[in-house]
């Protein structure tokens, strides 16, 4: 065998019991972030997490739970600006954490921010299906003029649909028990 | 002495037999309740039978109410209602030290859940989303907060601390609160009333009317479910302000 063909052996070889380990450890470490649990983990979150607990994207008829990433990250299929964001996130939270206390959490500013930084592709992770509503036509053409939107028309998913999720609750509010849901509109 | 004990075989069987053709094959039946043996044939999370097992032992009437329970029937186990999270005001800490107990099969963290001792109505509504909606609309639900806007007993502290904790508390409702051990605070815990503050924010307790661990429909329906406050005695205030008498099965006239 040549000698060039047993060098590059060695160092894929080599590349092999590097990256194994590295690519394990930093999957398992996605995966063990990623639970709401883990969000919940910092006191400021305690109030997002157990709102959603009772909200309706946990509690529906059809078992389906929308996880904090599911909403609030770039979809994982995006890998560098899942990590990215998710990365940057966590350690922006933890050093203002420990900067300034986490009295400095300011929950109305916040959620405003979220809805901000909210982008249609977000929600239309799941929500696919939203070009055909037979029982609720005006919400079918909004979804129209909102998916296809004129120039300087555009609009954002949470322009309509705020407040669905992190409203504190006495009782789980199961979707199949509450009256016909209605955007806000605009 | 075996003979004795022969003897005594015999007449003991005798005296069955005779009994047994006395009373006839129904009232004999009767009269020699089935021994119930408890066996889990439903499935269920390993951590709900850490807690079935371990609490049978640690209390016993607890357990034998749960077993005769609609709920136990149908699979429903400590852990679905007494089920918490972490961040909950209301989880008890102490109990994460129950999975490190070596005398006990079940005290180990692979059964680790977080539990909290009070179920609320809003564990309730789980399961029972309607029931628990239409309580917390009910006058039952809001009792504690209609009491202090009425009560000029309370408002005006012309009773005294044990008086408002039996003669108010104990059916209105206490606020939950920890001690600073963490402890449930004895002062407002063990406590149905029903328009309790718990811990979560939810108002009242099922359980004023529905009393564990039996859960039972036909005790809730009958009147004397309601006796405690509303029916044999009269809060005293309200005797005192109006002029009426604690009125009521048991309360000459």
């Amino acid at each position: 065998m040549k000698k060039k063909t047993i060098v590059a052996i060695v160092l894929v070889g080599i590349g092999m019991v590097l990256a194994f380990p590295l690519f394990s450890i930093s999957y398992y470490t996605m995966v063990r972030t990623s639970t709401p649990q883990f969000c919940a983990s910092c006191h400021e979150i305690e109030f997002a997490f157990n709102t959603w607990r009772t909200s309706t994207h946990v509690n529906n008829a059809h078992g389906f739970v929308a996880d904090c990433m599911d909403c609030h990250l770039p979809a994982p299929e995006q890998t560098f600006q899942f990590f990215f964001a998710k990365t940057f996130h966590g350690i922006k939270d933890i050093v203002i954490h420990f900067t300034q206390g986490p009295e400095a959490y300011d929950h109305q500013k916040m959620r405003e921010a979220a809805y901000a930084s909210f982008t249609n592709n977000q929600c239309q992770k799941c929500h696919r299906n939203i070009l055909n509503i037979p029982n609720k036509r005006g919400a079918m053409l909004a979804h129209r003029a909102a998916l296809y939107p004129r120039p300087g028309y555009e609009k954002k998913c949470v322009d309509c649909h705020r407040d669905l999720v992190h409203n504190p609750s006495s009782l789980y509010r199961y979707k199949q028990y509450q009256t016909s849901y209605r955007g806000l509109g605009l | 002495m075996r003979k004795t004990g022969f003897v005594v075989f015999v007449l003991f069987g005798l005296a069955c037999f005779i009994a047994a053709g006395s009373l006839g094959a129904d009232a004999w039946a009767q009269n020699i309740p089935k021994v119930k043996e408890f066996r889990i044939e439903r499935s269920m999370p390993k951590e709900a039978v850490a807690c079935i097992e371990c609490h049978k032992l640690e209390n016993p009437g607890l357990f034998a109410d749960w077993t005769q329970s609609r709920h136990a029937s149908a699979g429903i186990t400590c852990y679905d209602c007494h089920k918490a999270a972490d961040t909950d005001a209301d989880v008890s800490q102490n109990h994460f030290k129950q999975y490190q107990r070596s005398d006990q099969k079940f005290g180990t963290s692979e059964y680790k859940v977080p539990v909290a001792a009070v179920v609320t109505p809003k564990d309730c509504s789980r399961c029972h989303p309607d029931e628990a909606k239409q309580y917390a609309q009910s006058k039952h639900a809001n009792t504690l907060e209609i009491i202090w806007k009425i009560d000029p007993w309370l408002n005006k502290g012309m009773n005294s601390d044990f008086e408002r904790a039996t003669g108010c508390f104990h059916c209105h409702g206490t606020v939950l609160r920890n001690d600073k051990d963490g402890n449930l605070d004895a002062e407002v815990w063990p406590n149905v009333g029903v328009g309790r503050l718990n811990m979560d924010g939810s108002l009242g307790s099922c359980t004023s009317c529905h009393t564990r661990h039996m859960f039972s429909v036909m005790e809730a329906r009958k009147p004397e479910a309601c006796g405690p406050s509303t029916v044999t005695s009269t809060p005293p205030t309200e005797t005192a302000t109006t002029g009426m008498r604690p009125r009521g099965p048991g309360v000459p006239a």
